[in-house]
């Protein structure tokens, strides 16, 4: 934990020394606070914080509930192209047969590069953490580094359509490593490193009559395990996937508190979530 | 210092830049994401095309992505910037 702090306070350091404007203007220092289903993938399109029941596909397993959010603290130093983040995330899934307990906590860094209304910008981020599995893992860090272009001719990050259809889409690349104490209770320690893909695609029907409160979100993730040691060479695929469909009807004008059905196949190794394959109904806030 | 005026003109052409729906931009009552379909990540990144109208002014002071992922409609970008312009938080 010593050496992990060490670590969080020179990267702390190193991306504040980069992000400072130091001209002669009044400096600036802000803070705010987000509450999202994962503070982490800020490139993604934005999730909101969950409070699921479960209805799993096989009939004969029970009924379950399940949290999934984070909230972050985020600040900047009198720049447009950085941010910083002070981050906490819980996953819980009480479903007996593939249960989730995941705690995360750490600091994130995001740079844009590039003027958007110019064409084209990179929206990157590098997160480091602390996580807490008591089901997958056990202690570890997590590295990662995401990056994600926004180019809003072609619907990357702006929806384009028509009046009845409008559609947003956003592919993400990253590079992660994570290493485990107690992978899976077995007592044994592991090291993985990671290339991450996802791609999303956002619906939005009837968007100009319902103001894009009705959405239907496509989300497919891939990992793939470059390098795996110790126990994660033992306990897990050379390959994840992850296929999300969310649908989801936001009842205010702010789209703060929605509701929804959301269905998911595979496993997410980011959250400790194991495979599987269900779908979910939930409630669904975000600020 | 800048006036509101002169502020909103500029404002509404760097989001004119990247929204289609260009007929309601004008409209300061529009919303960025349920009318002119900003994602946040976007949203966000106006951060530098605001900043770069706010540095033009003696006192201008930079817009923060958190500042500018905050806005809801066109008229909340307008504000910002102009206060922004001014030296003001």
């Amino acid at each position: 934990m010593k050496s992990f702090a060490s670590f969080i306070c020179a990267f702390i350091f190193l991306f504040g020394q980069i992000g400072a404007d130091n001209g002669p203007k009044k400096k600036t220092f802000e803070l705010s606070l987000s509450l999202r289903q994962s503070v982490f993938d800020k490139n993604t399109i934005e999730k909101p914080a969950l409070i699921q029941f479960i209805l799993p596909s096989d009939p004969t397993k029970e009924n379950s509930y399940a949290i999934d959010g984070g909230l972050a603290l985020l600040f900047s130093f009198n720049s447009p192209a950085w941010q910083y983040a002070a981050t906490l995330e819980y996953h819980r899934q009480t479903e007996i047969s593939k249960p989730q307990d995941n705690f995360q906590a750490g600091f994130s860094v995001i740079n844009i590069l590039g003027d958007v209304t110019e064409g084209f910008a990179l929206y990157s981020s590098i997160a480091a953490k602390y996580k807490h599995d008591k089901i997958v893992s056990g202690e570890g860090i997590f590295i990662r580094f995401d990056s994600t272009p926004l180019l809003p001719r072609i619907g990357m990050g702006v929806t384009r359509g028509i009046k009845q259809l409008q559609v947003l889409w956003q592919p993400t690349f990253g590079i992660q490593y994570e290493t485990a104490s107690d992978v899976f209770k077995t007592g044994n320690s592991g090291k993985v490193v990671r290339v991450a893909f996802t791609i999303e695609i956002g619906f939005y029907p009837f968007s100009r009559m319902l103001k894009n409160s009705l959405e239907l979100i496509l989300r497919n993730s891939s990992w793939i395990n470059l390098n795996r040691t110790g126990e994660y060479k033992k306990q897990f695929d050379s390959n994840q996937n992850m296929f999300k469909a969310g649908f989801s009807y936001y009842i205010d004008e702010n789209h703060h508190i929605g509701i929804g059905l959301d269905y998911i196949k595979g496993e997410n190794p980011e959250q400790g979530l194991l495979n599987q394959e269900s779908t979910m109904f939930s409630l669904k806030i975000k600020y | 210092m800048p006036t509101r005026d002169e502020i909103k003109p500029k404002v509404i052409a760097k989001i004119k830049a990247i929204s289609d729906a260009e007929d309601l931009v004008e409209d300061e009552k529009s919303k960025l994401w349920n009318d002119l379909g900003m994602g946040p990540t976007v949203k966000a990144a106006m951060a530098l095309p605001y900043t770069k109208i706010t540095k033009k002014y003696p006192r201008g002071i930079v817009v923060s992505q958190a500042a500018a992922a905050k806005c809801e409609t066109v008229k909340d970008s307008i504000d910002l910037v102009f206060t922004r312009a001014k030296g003001e938080r």
